[in-house]
């Protein structure tokens, strides 16, 4: 019980960091507002007269293009973090040598980090941002039944991201500079989680490559899952690939984490 | 005259952060200011050849003067003038007779080795081919800079680093070389060398020298005028004979002995200014110039056994805080 | 030497020393060039399935997007990285090593802070667009539309120069400046990832005449198009994207120029 304690204590810290560069953050917000706009403006002109447009899911509407895109700006605060810099930092300074030492798990002490940083980046800028977006552009109510599935396959989107950046975090410490590899990933990565382009307007062969990556997990499933665009079984078979991802990355991470250890150890940092 | 400074002064203006959170509101709708002076009226000249020692506390204004003198800077009041011309109003003429040392920030460039950054500065200053090598020739006799020469600057060790800054500062052949803080960090051999370097390009080119800084044996051994600053105003100006006798001569013992001595007010020798026996700590000050520290030590062996002592001279700070107390009588 | 004949061997001696250290001049180029193949992809899997937006087809707006990418690149590559370095250069005072020297102060912190070569990914991908968009659309070429075309790429790359130069110049002033720069640099900039057609009036008027970041690609896209999606405001803007980055430049300069005065007066 006490882990858990000191794991609550580092989400409090980053919560605090953040609430002290405040000036900075009506910026955020604002930033994050007028990329709202630009798209809202976007998808009408590409939209038309019809205002809909049939897809491999069926029929999409304008105001499922605007739904979609309030949510991917909003929830882009959520997956967007920050946790390669912190890795990256802490081994400069050569603190990642303390977390050997501590009674603690490194990973577990990240995200913890990154949630308090997340709760501080949903209160302040996701509310805001997703409030204007709803007054402004109206939303698509969602069924109780999409709204909850919604929120678990978030979740697991937010945790595949995690354990996307952690795991390039740890590569970092590994080879040095993958400042260059870590933009390839973020590319590859604006495309294909449908953070920008829903999927469902990919070409047939692009779609099917876009299975094969863990990206769409993060935003194109959740946001897919709240508008109904699938039924309940597919949702569930959808939330259960995030899952499998989440097997697959966790493992992945442990061994990242096993050889970073053993390259700690030998060269001593 | 080269330099001159006549009732020079610059202030900033330095926000208050008021008290408490209606404090910080209040902040928020209007900022209070506080004025400070950095440099306050103060007025000095500098003739060729001379060799300067800028004396002061952190905060004092001697980087504020410098900055001023280097034309980077511009004052609130009063003039400044270098060679003739006003440096802040013609920067780029006053820059090209000047060379400039900061301790702490090196001016070389990060990614090139030393050789491609000495190779630019022929071309920015306009350098004849021949006394640039002759120049660098020199350097690297005296400094040594031809062994670490094709070092990308990023590799090198602050030493290092300090006699590059020093040989750049000065391959243009300037009138004037202005020092801030440049042996900070340094270990012994490297401050040597430079006083040493400082010393030469002295004597053979009559290279002004103003040099700020804390350690008074960079002033020692390098300059011959001494100019006191404290909090902006001008304290001393005068050879650096002068300051030594007036100020300079209260010296430190301290010694550990084996047990505490009675009688310790025994110890009445003429010059000791003042005593501190806590325990069988033992401290001791008094006036080099009256009494010298084998006499304290003598009376102190005829009575107890010394376990161990040091003598300091007195420092910088001391100086100025006796001269502080001079001034205010 | 004069400070603008420093500058060019300045960069001479930075290209040599760069060019030692094969693995990041070519990485470098390689990721940027690559960061925005993955853009075009974007752009193509959109008008791939919606074929028009407001008028304008595929090809027209990978005109309209290069034409920004390219300039983009063009004038980063000088000034980018270096100005970006002036806010830790004045919060460290190192920034006074640039004023002590005998140059021109803008050109000194370019030559001397002068790293980078990515942004010559933008310019080769660019080259590669331009040559399949001219392929694909049907202009009528003549000595003058290509003289145009030219300093259109040179006006563009000018006023990405002076936004550039513009917010970080605010560093002068302010300490924290960085949040200003990105939101004008950045997210400004997005709108101009289709044609300003498609926005309201106000937006329009904003991106022409307030911050004119209309005259980098929408303004001389519609010139090759032949006016494509009708007129906005009036034709001759058309013409105007040479002068436009001229003049704004002048400005940014300008504004750099009190900047400097400023850190003069007030120090660290």
């Amino acid at each position: 019980m006490k882990r858990v304690r000191i794991y609550i204590e580092y989400a409090k810290n980053a919560f605090k960091e953040r609430f002290a560069f405040r000036t900075n953050y009506l910026f955020r917000i604002g930033g994050r507002l007028l990329f709202l706009f630009a798209q809202v403006y976007i998808w009408r002109a590409l939209m038309g007269a019809n205002g809909q447009v049939s897809t491999s899911v069926g029929t999409v509407t304008l105001q499922d293009m605007v739904t979609y895109i309030i949510v991917s700006t909003t929830v882009a605060t959520l997956i967007g973090n920050n946790v390669i810099d912190v890795i990256d930092a802490r081994v400069r300074s050569g603190e990642i040598a303390m977390y050997l030492i501590r009674p603690m798990n490194f990973r577990n002490m990240l995200f913890s980090s990154t949630m308090g940083a997340n709760l501080f980046n949903f209160l302040f800028i996701l509310l805001p941002v997703l409030i204007f977006g709803v007054i402004a552009f109206g939303f698509m109510t969602p069924s109780p039944a999409n709204a909850a599935l919604f929120i678990l396959a978030l979740i697991n989107g937010i945790v595949i991201s995690f354990f996307i950046n952690y795991a390039i975090g740890l590569l970092g410490f590994l080879y040095m500079s993958i400042w260059h590899f870590r933009r390839f990933i973020g590319d590859l990565m604006s495309l294909f989680s449908g953070s920008l382009i829903p999927l469902w307007f990919f070409p047939g062969w692009l779609a099917k490559v876009s299975e094969f990556l863990p990206f769409p997990m993060t935003f194109y499933i959740p946001i897919q899952i709240l508008l109904g665009k699938s039924d309940v079984l597919d949702c569930m078979l959808l939330i259960g690939r995030q899952l499998l991802w989440i097997v697959v990355l966790y493992g992945v991470a442990k061994l990242l984490w096993q050889g970073s250890v053993k390259r700690l150890v030998i060269q001593g940092g | 005259m080269v330099i001159r400074v006549e009732n020079l002064t610059k202030e900033f203006k330095q926000r208050k952060a008021r008290a408490g959170l209606m404090g910080a509101i209040k902040d928020l709708f209007h900022r209070e200011y506080r004025i400070i002076k950095a440099v306050d009226h103060i007025s000095f000249s500098i003739n060729k050849g001379e060799v300067v020692g800028y004396i002061g506390p952190n905060g004092a204004g001697k980087s504020t003067t410098m900055k001023i003198l280097c034309g980077i800077l511009v004052p609130t009041n009063g003039l400044a003038e270098v060679n003739g011309i006003i440096p802040y109003e013609r920067r780029e003429q006053n820059a090209r007779k000047i060379g400039v040392v900061f301790g702490q920030r090196t001016q070389l460039w990060w990614d090139l080795p030393l050789s491609e950054t000495l190779d630019l500065m022929k071309y920015m200053y306009d350098i004849p081919n021949q006394r640039y090598q002759e120049n660098l020739r020199s350097f690297s006799e005296i400094l040594g800079i031809d062994k670490f020469i094709h070092t990308p600057v990023r590799q090198l060790s602050l030493g290092q680093r300090m006699r590059a800054d020093l040989a750049c500062a000065l391959l243009h052949d300037p009138d004037i070389l202005y020092l801030d803080e440049p042996t900070i960090g340094l270990d012994v051999v490297v401050k040597e060398n430079v006083r040493e370097f400082l010393r030469e390009v002295n004597k053979s080119r009559h290279t002004t020298i103003l040099l700020a800084t804390h350690d008074m044996f960079d002033i020692e051994k390098v300059c011959s005028r001494a100019l006191v600053i404290h909090q902006g105003k001008i304290m001393y100006d005068g050879s650096l004979d002068k300051l030594k006798n007036d100020y300079g001569s209260e010296s430190t013992l301290k010694a550990e002995l084996a047990d505490t001595v009675a009688g310790i007010d025994g110890l009445s020798i003429p010059g000791i200014h003042e005593m501190n026996l806590n325990g069988t700590n033992l401290i001791v000050k008094y006036d080099k110039n009256a009494v010298n520290s084998a006499a304290i030590l003598r009376w102190l062996a005829d009575r107890t056994i010394i376990r161990d002592f040091r003598v300091t001279e007195a420092s910088v700070e001391d100086i100025i805080r006796k001269m502080y107390k001079g001034f205010s009588q | 030497m004069g400070s603008l004949r420093l500058y060019w061997k300045f960069l001479g001696v930075f290209l040599k020393s760069k060019m030692e250290y094969r693995f990041a001049f070519y990485s470098e180029i390689f990721i940027n060039f690559f960061s925005y193949v993955v853009t075009y992809a974007g752009i193509w899997i959109i008008l791939n399935k919606f074929q028009v937006i407001n008028g304008w087809e595929l090809w027209d707006i990978m005109l309209l997007y290069n034409l920004n990418l390219f300039s983009y690149g063009l004038g980063s590559l000088f000034f980018f990285v270096p100005l970006q370095e002036l806010e830790s250069m004045v919060h460290n005072g190192s920034f006074d090593g640039i004023l002590i020297r005998p140059m021109n102060p803008l050109l000194h912190l370019l030559a001397s802070r002068q790293r980078y070569v990515g942004f010559l990914g933008h310019i080769i991908l660019g080259t590669i667009i331009f040559i399949l968009c001219f392929a694909r659309l049907e202009i009528e070429w003549s000595f003058v539309k290509v003289l145009y075309l030219l300093s259109v790429l040179v006006g563009a790359s000018f006023i990405h120069i002076a936004i550039i130069l513009f917010t970080c110049s605010i560093s002068l002033w302010l300490v924290q400046s960085m949040a200003i720069r990105d939101i004008i640099i950045y997210d400004t900039r997005r709108f101009m990832d289709y044609p300003i057609s498609i926005y309201g009036t106000v937006i329009q008027v904003i991106l022409t005449f307030i911050i004119p970041y209309a005259f980098i690609n929408f303004y001389p896209a519609q010139y090759f198009l032949g006016g494509k999606g009708g007129t906005l405001f009036h034709p001759i803007l058309q013409y105007l994207t040479p002068a436009v980055g001229l003049f704004l430049f002048t400005l940014a300069y300008k504004f750099w120029q009190v900047g400097i005065n400023h850190y003069e007066s007030t120090g660290s």
